[in-house]
C-alpha cells in the first residue's frame, strides 16, 4: 500500500518527519517497504499483512497513527446528505421518478449486502489535478471523473467500488447471482468464461460484472455516459478469492475483498462517491437503495489481564490497554468485555485483543527470559544419530556431502502443478542425482569426484531416508569403505548378493557401476530408514593372543570366471581355528598368465589362541588350504 | 625343563630391549655359544634316556628357531632408524583431503546443537504431507490470501485415490510441529530441520526446494519474554557475537501475537553496509506465541498450555554467513563450491 505522508496528514496529525513514521509504523506491525519523494511529498510504501484489510485505506493508517502518536484522527470525510432507503430483505427496490433501480440478492451467501444508488446529469470528463496527484501517489491511474471518484474513496474508506452506465443495464435492475455459464467481456478488453461458483453482476438480462473482480466492458463509464450506477457491496471472501485465482486476475478490489470489507461501510461509500460526483461531475445524486439481507452484528470479547500477562511475560497497566483498545475503534461493553468494530476483521478471540495490546506496548519493550528448565526428555528421531554419524565417517574417509533436488524425470509421485519440465516427478532414489553431479564435475575438468547425500526418496508407499553415494574410483575401493563403515556404526559387517547390499538376511542397498566421460563410477544406495531397525551390536572386550601370528602367502593361477565369494565359502567351510584371517592381496591379470584366467594372492595368518605353532604345524595348516582350493578350483599354486 | 616358562622370560626380555647391545645380550644369554641357555640344553639332550632324546630335541629345536626369528625381527626394527633418507623438510605432503560438510548441513547442524544443548529433541517428518498437517491444522483458512504467500506443488500418489489435491510439498516445517503434538502431550520442546518447496522458478534468488528450520516450544508457562530470551541466546551463539535484535509486529495465521525478528548486521556492527543496504539490520525470522487454536488443533488445552514456535531459512543464513551469491550453488555440487567447506564438523 502506498500513502501519501502529505496526504495522512489531511486525516491525523503527525508529529515527526516521514522517515520518523516509517519507522513507528512498522514497529506496530504496518512494515515500511521503501519510500519515494516527489513535489515536497513523500511517499511510504507499507506492506500491509493479509490479516489488516482496514489499513488498505487511509481511515485505517490515520486510526493507527492516531494511537501512536496519541492524536485524534479525523476519520469521517464530507458525505452527501441523502436519503438512504434500506432493504432488510435479499431484495429492494425504488421507482419514484426518472431512474427506477431494482436490486436482488439472489445468492446472499456470496453477496449479503448491495448499496446501488443513481447519479444523473454527469458530466465524464478528466480529473482535477488534486485527484490526479492523490490517486498517483497510490499508483493508481487516472481514468475519468467518474472512476476516480470511486477509487478515491477505495483508497480513503478501503471500500472497492463499481460504476456503470445507468443507461445501458437492462430493465434498471441489478441482480447478483452464481454464474452460469455465460461469456463477458470485461474492462481490460478480455472475454472470460464465467461459471459457478464465480459471483456476477447481472442485470436483467446478463452478467455485466464479476462482483468484487471487475466490470464489464459494455456497461463501463465512457465520456457519453450521463446517468451513472454506484456499487458498494460487500463480497464473501473466500468466494472473491476463487473467482480471481480461477480468471488468474487480481485487481485493487479482489486484493481487498479477499481480505475483508467492513461490512458496514457501503452505504457511506455511496455517499462519499456520490458527493464527489456532484462536486466534480456535476452530478445529482438520487438516494441510495441498501439491501442488506444479513445485518452486521458486533462480537464481542472476554479479555482478562491475567491472561495478558501469561502470554507476554509482563505485566501491563489496565489503563494503557483500556487506552489503546478505544483508540482502535474497540467498544467497552463490560468489565472485561469489548465490542469488535466491523472494520477489523482480524479480531474474534481474545488472542487477537492481546496481540493488539503487544503490538501497541512495543515488543521491543518486553524483557528477554529462558524457559524453566526441561521437564521431560523427548529422543531426537529415529535416523537423526545414524544420519550423523554416517555423514561423519564418510567425511573422514574423503567423501564431499552433496545436496540434490528431489525431483527427477521418473517416480511413483507426480507433482502435479510442475514448474519445469525435468522434474515433474519426485525421485525414488538419492543416485541419479549424484550421477549428475559426478558427471558435472568431471565436466568441468575435476579428476576425481566423491560424493554423498542424505535425504528423502519418495515411493508409492511412503517416503525413506536414504545414503546415496556416487564416487569416481575402483568398485573395491567403495566396498572397503562400506564393509568398514557398518561396524563403525555399530552393525554387523555387509555381505553381497550380486548388486544387494545386505545385513544379516535384511536387504539394505544396492550397487550400481557405470562409465562418464570415461571414468569408472561407483554408486550405491543404502536404506538408513531400514538399517536403523536393526540390532547394533555392543563392543565386548577380547583378550589379546599372547602368542606370536605367522603370516603366509599364497598365489593361485584360476579360472577368471570364479566369483570371489565361492573361495571365501571355501575358506569358511575349512573351518580352521588357527586360520586367523586371510586377505587378497593381489589380483593380478596379463603377463605370463594364461588369459582367462587370474592370479590371486592371499596372505593367511595362523596363530593359536593356547600356544606357539611350530613352522611343522604352519606349514601343515598352509598346505591343507591350498590342497582344498587347488582341488575345488583346479587351481594351480603359482611358485 | 620348562620350556613356557622360558619362553616367557624371552619375550620379556626382548620387550626390554632397547639398543642393539641389548639384543646381543639378550643373544648370548639365550642361543650365545659360551653361555647360552638353549646352547646349554642341546648339549644336555644326549644324557636323556633314548626314547625321549627325539621329542625333546624336536621342541628344544623349535623353541631355538622362535627364539632367533624373533631375534632377527627385533633387530631388524632396531636397525631401521638408519634407513631414514630425509634430505629435505620443506617436500611436500601426500595430498589428503577429508569430505566436506555441505555448508547447509553446516548450519543446521550449528543451530540443533545450540538448542540441543538446551534440551531440544530433533524431531523430523514427511516431506509430502496432506492439506490438514500443512495448512487447515496450523490455522490457515482455506482460501485465505495467507495461502498466497506459499505457493504449493500438489502431488499425485497412486494410492491416493479420487481425492486428488490432498497431498503436497510441504511449504514450510511447521507441519512437523503438528504431527509432533499429535503424538506427544506437553511439554514439547523440538526442532524441526528439513526440506520445503515451494513454487517458484529458479534463479539467483529463488529455489523452489530449500531448507528450514523451525523451533517449537510448549509448557505451562511460556510467555512471549522467553521466546525473545531464546531468540537472544540463540542468535547470539549462531553469530558468535553479541547481536541486537529487533521485534516486528507481524501476522501468521499460526501464531499469535507474530515477530519478525532483525539482528543488528554482523559485517558493520549496525553501522550500515552492503549486506543490511545500510539498515544496519538484518531481517532473520520469523516467530511468535503458538496460536491458541493451533494448541486447540492438536488436542492441547489452550489455556493450561501456552508456547512459541520460530523458523528460519537455512539457505538465507548460510547465505550471510560465508557471503554466497547465488543460492543455486547450493545443489549444484561443483567441487569447488564445495572443497571450500572442507572442515571438521
Amino acid at each position: 500500500m502506498k500513502i501519501s505522508y502529505e496526504w495522512l496528514k489531511e486525516w491525523v496529525d503527525i508529529p515527526v518527519d516521514a522517515n520518523s513514521l516509517a519507522a513507528e509504523l512498522t514497529m506496530i506491525g504496518l512494515q515500511f517497504a521503501g519510500m519515494e519523494t516527489a513535489d515536497g511529498d513523500s511517499i511510504l510504501d507499507l506492506e500491509i499483512t493479509v490479516n489488516r484489510p482496514d489499513c488498505l485505506s487511509l481511515r485505517g493508517l490515520a486510526r493507527e497513527t492516531g494511537v501512536l502518536f496519541g492524536t485524534e484522527p479525523r476519520l469521517q470525510p464530507e458525505l452527501l446528505d441523502v436519503e438512504v432507503i434500506r432493504s432488510k430483505n435479499t431484495e429492494g427496490s425504488y421507482s419514484s421518478g426518472e431512474f427506477p433501480l431494482r436490486i436482488a440478492l439472489e445468492d446472499p451467501d456470496l453477496c449479503p449486502r448491495y448499496c446501488g444508488q443513481v447519479v444523473s446529469n454527469v458530466t465524464v470528463g478528466a480529473s482535477p489535478e488534486w485527484l490526479v496527484r492523490k490517486l498517483e501517489s497510490a499508483g493508481i491511474r487516472s481514468i475519468n471523473n467518474v472512476v476516480d471518484a470511486t477509487n478515491l474513496v477505495m483508497l480513503e474508506l478501503g471500500q472497492a467500488m463499481h460504476a456503470f452506465d445507468y443507461r445501458k443495464l437492462s430493465q434498471a435492475t441489478i441482480r447478483v447471482r452464481r454464474a452460469r455459464e455465460e461469456k463477458l467481456l470485461m474492462i481490460d478488453d478480455r472475454e472470460r468464461m464465467l461459471r459457478a461458483p464465480m459471483l456476477v453482476i447481472a442485470d436483467a438480462d446478463r452478467a455485466v460484472a464479476v462482483g468484487g473482480v471487475m466490470g464489464g466492458k459494455e456497461t463501463e463509464v465512457t465520456d457519453q455516459t450521463t446517468v451513472v450506477l454506484l456499487e458498494a457491496a460487500y463480497f464473501q471472501p473466500a468466494s472473491v478469492r476463487v473467482t480471481a485465482r480461477t480468471l488468474e486476475m487480481s485487481t485493487d478490489a479482489s486484493f481487498r475483498f479477499e481480505r475483508g470489507a467492513d461490512p458496514e461501510i457501503q452505504a457511506t461509500a455511496c455517499r462519499r462517491a456520490a458527493l464527489l460526483l456532484e462536486q466534480l461531475a456535476g452530478g445529482k445524486a438520487q438516494p441510495v437503495l441498501d439491501v442488506n439481507a444479513l445485518p452486521f452484528s458486533p462480537i464481542k470479547i472476554g479479555m482478562r489481564p491475567e491472561r495478558v500477562e501469561r502470554i507476554l511475560g509482563v505485566k501491563i497497566s489496565p489503563e494503557f490497554m483500556e487506552r489503546t483498545l478505544v483508540a482502535l475503534g474497540f467498544r467497552k461493553s463490560s468489565a472485561n468485555a469489548w465490542t469488535v468494530p466491523s472494520f477489523r476483521v482480524d479480531v474474534f478471540q481474545e488472542i487477537d485483543l492481546i496481540e493488539e495490546i503487544a503490538r501497541h506496548y512495543g515488543y521491543n519493550r518486553f524483557p528477554d527470559t529462558l524457559p524453566k528448565a526441561e521437564k521431560k526428555y523427548q529422543p531426537d528421531y529415529s535416523t537423526y544419530e545414524l544420519e550423523q554419524n554416517v555423514s561423519q565417517y564418510l567425511r573422514g574417509t574423503g567423501i564431499d556431502e552433496a545436496y540434490t533436488f528431489s525431483f527427477g524425470t521418473e517416480g511413483e509421485v507426480q507433482i502435479l502443478n510442475p514448474v519445469s519440465e525435468t522434474g515433474t516427478k519426485l525421485r525414488t532414489s538419492l543416485v541419479p542425482g549424484l550421477l549428475e553431479s559426478v558427471e558435472y564435475n568431471l565436466r568441468h575438468r575435476n579428476r576425481e569426484a566423491r560424493l554423498f547425500e542424505i535425504g528423502h526418496i519418495f515411493l508409492a508407499a511412503g517416503e525413506k531416508t536414504m545414503l546415496g553415494l556416487a564416487m569416481t574410483g575402483e568398485y573395491r575401493e567403495l566396498k572397503g569403505i562400506l564393509e568398514s563403515m557398518f561396524p563403525a556404526l555399530g552393525y554387523a559387517g555387509p555381505s553381497w548378493s550380486q548388486a544387494t547390499l545386505l545385513i544379516g538376511d535384511r536387504q539394505i542397498g544396492t550397487m550400481q557401476q557405470l562409465a562418464i566421460s570415461g571414468h569408472e563410477v561407483q554408486a550405491c544406495e543404502i536404506s538408513l530408514t531400514d538399517l536403523v531397525e536393526l540390532p547394533k551390536s555392543k563392543i565386548r572386550y577380547q583378550a589379546i593372543i599372547p602368542f606370536p601370528f605367522v603370516e603366509r602367502d599364497a598365489s593361485f593361477v584360476l579360472d577368471a570366471s570364479i566369483p570371489y565369494f565361492e573361495l571365501q565359502q571355501v575358506f569358511a567351510e575349512i573351518k580352521m581355528r588357527e586360520l586367523r584371517s586371510y586377505q587378497l592381496v593381489d589380483r593380478y591379470q596379463g603377463g605370463n598368465i594364461p588369459p582367462e584366467k587370474v592370479s590371486l594372492t592371499f596372505r593367511f595368518i595362523f596363530q593359536s589362541e593356547t600356544r606357539t605353532l611350530t613352522s611343522e604345524e604352519v606349514e601343515a595348516l598352509y598346505d591343507q588350504i591350498v590342497a582344498k582350493v587347488t582341488a575345488r578350483f583346479g587351481a594351480e599354486l603359482r611358485k | 625343563m620348562d620350556l613356557e616358562k622360558l619362553r616367557k622370560q624371552f619375550v620379556a626380555r626382548l620387550e626390554s630391549v632397547r639398543t642393539p647391545g641389548d639384543l646381543e645380550e639378550v643373544r648370548n644369554d639365550y642361543v650365545g655359544r659360551k653361555r647360552g641357555i638353549l646352547t646349554a640344553l642341546l648339549k644336555d639332550i644326549p644324557k636323556l634316556p633314548a626314547e625321549e632324546r627325539g621329542e625333546a630335541g624336536k621342541r628344544v629345536n623349535d623353541f631355538k628357531q622362535f627364539v632367533e626369528t624373533e631375534l632377527e625381527s627385533r633387530k631388524n626394527l632396531l636397525e631401521q632408524p638408519a634407513k631414514l633418507e630425509l634430505t629435505d623438510w620443506s617436500l611436500p605432503g601426500k595430498e589428503y583431503h577429508p569430505g566436506a560438510p555441505h555448508p547447509l548441513t553446516i548450519v543446521r547442524r550449528k543451530i540443533e546443537d545450540i538448542f540441543r544443548e538446551m534440551g531440544y529433541a530433533v524431531a523430523d517428518g514427511p516431506e509430502i504431507e496432506t492439506d490438514f498437517h500443512n495448512f487447515t491444522a496450523l490455522n490457515f483458512p482455506p482460501d485465505h490470501p495467507a495461502r498466497d504467500t506459499q505457493d504449493t506443488f500438489f502431488v499425485d500418489r497412486p494410492e491416493d485415490g479420487p481425492e486428488k489435491r490432498n497431498c503436497l510439498l510441504r511449504t514450510h516445517t511447521s507441519p512437523v510441529q503438528i504431527r509432533n503434538m499429535l503424538q506427544h502431550k506437553p511439554p514439547v520442546r523440538i526442532l524441526c530441520p528439513g526440506r520445503v518447496y515451494r513454487k517458484d522458478e529458479m534463479d539467483a534468488t529463488h529455489s523452489p526446494i530449500f531448507h528450514q528450520i523451525e523451533c517449537l516450544a510448549v509448557d505451562e508457562g511460556i510467555t512471549f519474554a522467553d521466546l525473545k530470551g531464546t531468540l537472544l541466546h540463540f542468535l547470539r551463539r549462531l553469530f558468535e557475537s553479541d547481536v541486537r535484535l529487533s521485534f516486528r509486529p507481524t501476522f501468521f495465521p499460526f501464531t499469535e501475537p507474530s515477530a519478525d525478528v532483525s539482528v543488528s548486521c554482523v559485517f558493520c556492527d549496525g553501522k550500515g553496509c552492503s549486506v543490511c543496504k545500510n539498515t544496519g539490520w538484518i531481517e532473520i525470522l520469523g516467530s511468535g506465541m503458538v496460536h491458541p487454536a493451533v494448541l486447540e488443533n492438536v488436542g492441547y488445552d489452550s489455556e493450561k498450555y501456552t508456547g512459541f514456535a520460530f523458523g528460519l531459512g537455512i539457505e538465507r543464513i548460510a547465505i550471510l554467513m560465508y557471503g554466497i551469491p547465488d543460492i543455486r550453488l547450493f545443489f549444484q555440487n561443483d567441487l569447488r563450491f564445495l572443497s571450500q567447506f572442507r572442515i571438521v564438523l
